[in-house]
């Protein structure tokens, strides 16, 4: 127990000096003046911009933290139409042939779509309101969202389904009772990957007439050569989408049968 | 023995590796220019024209053309120098030089073509009511750090408006057009060649910068570094440009038969007089005036393009996109006159 402790020490104190070693080179090398100021501004000036963007607006009336809220809504409001439509849909496509049958094709078609590549259309068919940010953020949530939960189905051991039959479940209750349980550890791997996307998109869907946001903030930051401004809107986005990670992988190790999932 | 044998091969390799890089050296290439151009525009023309006609060659330069969708990744280039010179609108190029030094050599004024759309029935409202109290609350899509931007904040000064007035929303170049006319915004400012949409659709042209009196200068600009190294080159792009001026306006079928075709052969349908249309609209300078225009009149502290690049870095220092001193445009703008006079010297001694 002792020394499992002391190991996990270990690696915290590893995770943390490699964060310090990146951002200490970083400091080291803008100090030395190897590249000019516009090209790599040092941490120290970074940090200091987070403190004057906390306070003073940054490309319009926003702050810092209210580009982050409202990048935040996007994302949050994205995933969650994904997960309401992405897992039902795996699940029933997963569970039912007929359904697989019939969405698969269309499926497989839009599948390889880059959410990106909706860009061009977004604003003739949506408009500039939310609707068009939020529709991106939603296409990357819903493709591994699918994805996943067709294969948490689909990978249902037969073994227990077998047992379930024989103590006389129902057809709806080996889905509710013994297939969805199942294929909550693909679940989860699914909406990890699928936050990741949304916060990969959202700088891309925040380019489509965006007044406001994170992606807005870096977009209009390039346009004046503002370097600093376009890294520290990427550090919130890393570190955000770290700390949210973070909290579904908890969750993740809190399911007891996750073992089972992860050793198929 | 295998020893010797590896020895002799590896040296024999290394030999043959010397002699190539040194025969590669001695076979000096003809240096290439690297030119940015935002594109496809029409008053930036230096492919589109020189190029089919050869004048290039002519001058004996080679050129290597780099298009950029807009601006901002053009200056980006030429800050990680990759870019020896460029053609390109006066936002990013002041944008560029609260950064590093980046000098104007050449310079025209854009500002017939930066332009104010709105719908036919608001435009006949407009007349009804007058620009300000039609505009008062409305919602205007423009593009943040360019030239529209200048151009619009010029124009609601112009009606006695603030930017407080009304709603503007940020959206780029062709997402502009599109939600001006899904209605999602009343009115739009534009250019070409997004502003085809606009004309195709019957929409109503209300302004330019030109008509608002305000000077939105474009530029031919080069890498500091690049024009220290090599004046004679930048002599020789300089000559070129201000001879497809010459060509504009003395031999206006060549000019616009050669970008029309350059335009209809990249896949864009523009007619010889849509061509001249937004010719027309555009002020350019040969190179007697250039160097009117670059050089400051007696009791001014800058030139005429010098101030016009000013003037919009100061609205820029004021909308928050600048902090900080503004940039120096007696170095950026007025200094590279002695190129101007360079070419002059070089042309009346070959006459």
């Amino acid at each position: 127990m002792l020394r499992a402790h002391g190991q996990a020490r270990r690696l915290w104190l590893i995770r943390i000096g490699s964060l310090v070693l990146f951002f200490g080179l970083w400091q080291l090398i803008a100090m030395a003046k190897l590249v000019p100021e516009y090209f790599l501004p040092a941490p120290s000036q970074i940090f200091a911009r987070y403190a004057t963007l906390l306070r003073e607006p940054i490309y319009g009336e926003n702050t810092l933290l209210q580009h982050f809220l409202v990048s935040l809504r996007r994302v949050m409001m994205g995933f969650a139409l994904g997960v309401v439509t992405g897992v039902p849909l795996g699940i029933l496509m997963g569970w039912n042939k007929r359904v697989e049958a019939a969405v698969d094709p269309l499926f497989e078609l839009f599948r390889p779509i880059p959410p990106i590549a909706w860009i061009p259309l977004v604003i003739l068919w949506l408009g500039i309101g939310e609707t068009p940010k939020i529709f991106l953020i939603w296409i990357g949530a819903f493709i591994p969202l699918v994805i996943n939960s067709y294969t948490g189905v689909k990978q249902t051991p037969e073994i227990l389904l077998r047992a379930a039959r024989t103590m006389g479940a129902k057809d709806k209750d080996l889905l509710l009772e013994v297939a969805i349980p199942s294929s909550v550890p693909y679940l989860l791997a699914g909406l990890r990957v699928a936050l990741g996307n949304c916060w990969a998109i959202l700088v891309a869907s925040e380019l489509v007439a965006a007044q406001s946001g994170l992606g807005y903030m870096m977009n209009i930051a390039r346009r004046y050569l503002d370097t600093t401004g376009v890294i520290t809107g990427m550090l919130t986005i890393g570190v955000v989408g770290w700390l949210l990670d973070s909290v579904l992988r908890v969750v993740q190790s809190k399911i007891p049968w996750n073992e089972v999932g992860s050793k198929r | 023995m295998h020893a010797k044998m590896v020895h002799a091969l590896t040296t024999l390799v290394i030999a043959v590796f010397l002699m190539a890089i040194a025969l590669s050296a001695g076979a000096a290439a003809p240096m290439v220019v690297r030119v940015g151009i935002v594109g496809p525009v029409p008053d930036f023309f230096h492919e589109q024209v020189a190029t089919p006609l050869n004048m290039w060659d002519d001058a004996g330069i080679k050129i290597k053309y780099i298009e950029f969708s807009s601006g901002a990744p053009m200056i980006e280039a030429f800050a990680a120098g990759e870019l020896d010179m460029g053609v390109i609108g006066g936002p990013p190029v002041v944008f560029a030089n609260t950064r590093f030094f980046l000098p104007v050599v050449a310079a025209w004024d854009a500002s017939g073509i930066i332009e104010m759309w709105v719908r036919p029935e608001d435009a006949q409202r407009i007349q009804a009511v007058g620009e300000a109290a039609w505009f008062k609350g409305k919602s205007i899509g423009y593009t943040q750090g360019t030239t529209g931007h200048f151009m619009l904040q010029g124009y609601l000064r112009n009606i006695g408006l603030s930017p407080k007035d009304v709603k503007l929303v940020h959206l780029e170049p062709g997402d502009r057009e599109q939600a001006f006319l899904r209605g999602d915004v009343n009115a739009v400012q534009s250019w070409f060649p997004p502003n085809k949409l606009l004309k195709s659709a019957g929409m109503s042209l209300l302004t330019t910068g030109r008509k608002q009196n305000i000077t939105i200068p474009s530029a031919v600009v080069a890498r500091a570094a690049f024009l220290e190294r090599h004046p004679d080159v930048v002599v020789k792009f300089l000559d070129v440009h201000f001879r497809l001026i010459d060509l504009l306006q003395k031999d206006r079928d060549r000019f616009l038969d050669t970008q029309a075709k350059w335009f209809n052969t990249h896949g864009i349908k523009l007619s010889r007089d849509e061509l001249a249309q937004v010719h027309g609209n555009v002020v350019y300078y040969d190179l007697e005036s250039q160097i009117d225009s670059f050089s400051p009149k007696s009791g001014e502290r800058l030139s005429y393009f010098g101030q016009a690049f000013q003037d919009m870095a100061a609205f820029f220092k004021e909308n928050g996109a600048i902090k900080g001193n503004l940039p120096d445009f007696r170095q950026i703008v007025d200094a590279q006159l002695k190129y101007l006079k360079m070419l002059k010297d070089a042309r009346t001694k070959n006459k």
